[in-house]
């Protein structure tokens, strides 16, 4: 242990010493500009009505990191060789996104650059692609992961899903509830499950396979499992009383759900394989919306027991609980980002309710949503964007907001209610 | 040295030994004269006797002793005559023994006086010996004053030598060191010029590229990266080589980007001061969370 300690010393020691030769100046820099990094995209060549290049650019924006700058529409390089780096050096373009596509048929063939004109690296990444016509939208998003996460170092959400319930009233027939499933922006919705009846509260399984979910399809509250790829469902409780709000835990073995079985709603773990049940909170207050933090060792969720509703951390090794809320007197709907560093809450301040983050350290409280009717927030996989559900006119819609709150933008509205939404894992 | 005395007193002390053996078991003079002297007492008291005695008795008697008389006179003479032979042998005895004596004494003394001679000699040649010797003694004293004098004499005047020495060197430092600060002075007052220049470029430095950074959004403020910027005098960043990593690229290559773009950089117009930024470390550690 020592003798690793001195050793380890030792190469510090060492290393120090290479890399810090002597210099007549030595400068540190400690303050950088807030801002968006300034990008340019020039449209690919030959992407005239398929957008690819406008979704990558839709995408970038989206995340509040970037800027893309107005540059001289003579300047349209498709490839590196082409491209005049002293105009683009001079352009305040830190980064450029350059490309071409090449149709046959249904078939396209696709080239994207991210050149970097300043550094003497220019090419930052050069990739191929060969894909139908009907994969574009899907490529894009992928180019847009690659490129974020070379510019920020993030992994990209752009090929994430959001599942959603949609609700469709008609003066005619009865409602329906739709558990629907779309791209991370709202786009290519596709419904998984029609009901009759209330179809409430979906949650992800970690690697994205599976949905479970709160349906009355029998009178009454009931969890099931869907499989998303195949629509199999499975039903895991019907307990009297209660079943709901579940959240699956990291591992994906267990799912913790709301049971009001033994009376007041309860919290409870449900081993997936034995179906074995572990009561977690006890008492008459109320206890929901429960959600395992990402190291799987916690549960947040919300209690009454305290007068108001607030956000509490279940310690799963000792099942000791802390309250995480004290700014005013209503937090709910938690969801703790992956790096466990803020968590993101329904926050009610004077008569309306928004989505605001906590930091976990300081404790403050910043609103991100200011629309009054806001809801049901789902922090995006990489702790960047959240999805939350608002009221446009009396209807459900669903809106994204980056963590900063700069960048805030609406989903592709339906005909229905939206509500409930749920991000995806990245699986 | 000493073993050749030591040789002569043993010498001498041997003769002396000898000759005191001799003297000590050679026959007494008083012994011998006392056996010479003996024989001489018996003599004549025979005469008187003889006068009141008869004619013919006195005849016969006179006859007779007449005889007797001759007879005692004969025997009388023959041992007068054994005595005088016998005193004779004893003179000449006497002679003899005393020239033998004399020879002895002639001998001793010859002896005593050679061994005088001897021991006086030795004692003339001990006696040089210990002149000589007190002599060269003398001499070596001297020599050796003389000598402690002259090393005297010679530290002395070498340290009369280093001092001067040491006073002329000591004042060759002393105007040196004047030299030297005064032209310290001179290059403080410079380099106080130069520093200060150093020092408002050095801010203007990180001022332009603090502008030009973009801090990579929620970048983690425990990592810092170092570059070495090679400046040419207009400023121009010549090369950026990233000499330690951050190990996040984005953060490496937003500082990066930030340096180029600050390019040109501003920098001293004096090519003193300026030769101070021709090579620069920069360290880039953000302390801003976004």
């Amino acid at each position: 242990m020592n003798i690793i300690k001195i050793f380890q010393v030792t190469i510090m020691l060492i290393l120090t010493m290479i890399y810090s030769p002597l210099y007549a100046v030595d400068l540190e820099v400690t303050h950088g500009q807030n801002k968006a990094l300034p990008i340019a995209l020039v449209p690919f060549d030959g992407d005239n009505n398929l957008g690819l290049s406008k979704t990558i650019k839709k995408d970038l924006s989206r995340t509040g990191s970037f800027k893309f700058i107005k540059y001289d529409s003579n300047e349209k390089p498709h490839n590196a060789l082409q491209t005049n780096f002293n105009y683009w050096r001079q352009s305040g373009a830190n980064y450029l996104i350059i490309g071409n596509i090449e149709q046959q048929g249904s078939q396209l063939s696709v080239h994207v650059q991210l050149l970097d004109p300043v550094a003497k690296a220019h090419i930052l990444l050069s990739k191929e692609y060969k894909i139908s016509k009907d994969q574009s939208r899907a490529l894009a998003h992928h180019i847009s992961n690659m490129i974020y996460q070379q510019l920020t170092g993030n992994k990209g959400i752009f090929s994430t899903r959001l599942a959603y319930i949609d609700v469709e009233r008609t003066q005619k027939h009865k409602p329906k509830y739709k558990l629907v499933i779309s791209d991370y922006d709202g786009t290519n919705p596709q419904t998984l499950l029609v009901s009759t009846q209330p179809i409430m509260s979906p949650s992800w399984s970690p690697d994205g396979q599976y949905i479970a979910y709160v349906s009355f399809e029998n009178k009454k509250a009931e969890i099931y499992v869907v499989d998303v790829s195949t629509g199999r469902r499975n039903r895991l409780t019907s307990f009297p009383g209660i079943n709901g709000a579940p959240s699956w835990s990291p591992d994906g073995r267990q799912l913790v759900v709301v049971l009001s079985k033994s009376g007041s709603p309860n919290l409870y773990l449900i081993d997936l394989n034995s179906r074995k049940l572990t009561q977690l909170t006890r008492g008459m207050s109320i206890n929901t919306e429960p959600k395992f933090t990402a190291d799987g060792k916690a549960i947040t969720f919300t209690s009454n027991r305290g007068g108001s509703p607030q956000i509490y951390q279940l310690n799963l090794s000792n099942h000791a609980i802390k309250r995480l809320t004290f700014d005013g007197n209503y937090n709910a709907s938690a969801h703790m980002t992956p790096k466990q560093k803020k968590l993101v809450i329904l926050h009610r301040r004077s008569k309306s309710f928004s989505i605001a983050v906590q930091d976990l350290k300081s404790g403050s409280v910043t609103p991100i949503s200011f629309s009054k009717q806001d809801e049901s927030p789902s922090v995006s996989p990489n702790g960047k964007m959240v999805v939350y559900a608002t009221k446009v006119n009396g209807k459900g819609r669903l809106r994204i907001s980056t963590l900063d709150g700069k960048v805030n933008f609406k989903l592709p509205p339906s005909y229905g209610d939206m509500q409930e939404p749920a991000w995806s894992p990245y699986a | 040295m000493s073993w050749l005395y030591s040789k002569a007193l043993g010498m001498s002390l041997l003769l002396h030994t000898v000759i005191l053996i001799f003297l000590l078991y050679s026959p007494s003079h008083t012994a011998k004269n006392y056996t010479i002297k003996k024989p001489i007492k018996p003599v004549s008291t025979e005469v008187i006797k003889t006068v009141a005695i008869s004619s013919e008795t006195i005849e016969s008697a006179i006859n007779k002793i007449k005889a007797d008389k001759q007879r005692k006179q004969q025997q009388e003479l023959a041992k007068s005559n054994r005595l005088k032979a016998l005193a004779e042998q004893a003179r000449k005895q006497r002679i003899l023994e005393q020239q033998k004596l004399n020879k002895i004494k002639r001998n001793q003394k010859k002896a005593l006086s050679k061994q005088r001679a001897l021991l006086a000699k030795q004692q003339k040649e001990q006696a040089l010996i210990e002149k000589n010797k007190q002599k060269l003694k003398r001499l070596k004293a001297r020599l050796a004053k003389e000598e402690a004098e002259e090393r005297k004499r010679i530290a002395k005047l070498k340290a009369e030598q280093a001092k001067q020495l040491e006073a002329k060197r000591l004042e060759e430092e002393k105007r040196k060191q004047e030299a030297q600060h005064q032209a310290e002075l001179k290059k403080r007052q410079q380099q106080q010029l130069v520093d200060a220049e150093v020092d408002r470029y050095k801010a203007l430095i990180i001022r332009a590229i603090s502008q030009n950074w973009i801090l990579p959004p929620g970048v983690d403020q425990s990592l810092s990266c170092q570059f070495k910027l090679s400046l040419e005098p207009s400023g121009e960043v010549k090369k950026v080589e990233l000499i330690k990593s951050s190990g996040d690229p984005v953060l490496d290559r937003s500082a990066q980007t930030a340096i180029y773009h600050a390019s040109p950089l501003p920098v001293p117009t004096t090519p003193a001061a300026f030769n101070v930024f021709k090579v620069v470390s920069l360290t880039v550690r953000p302390e801003r969370e976004t």
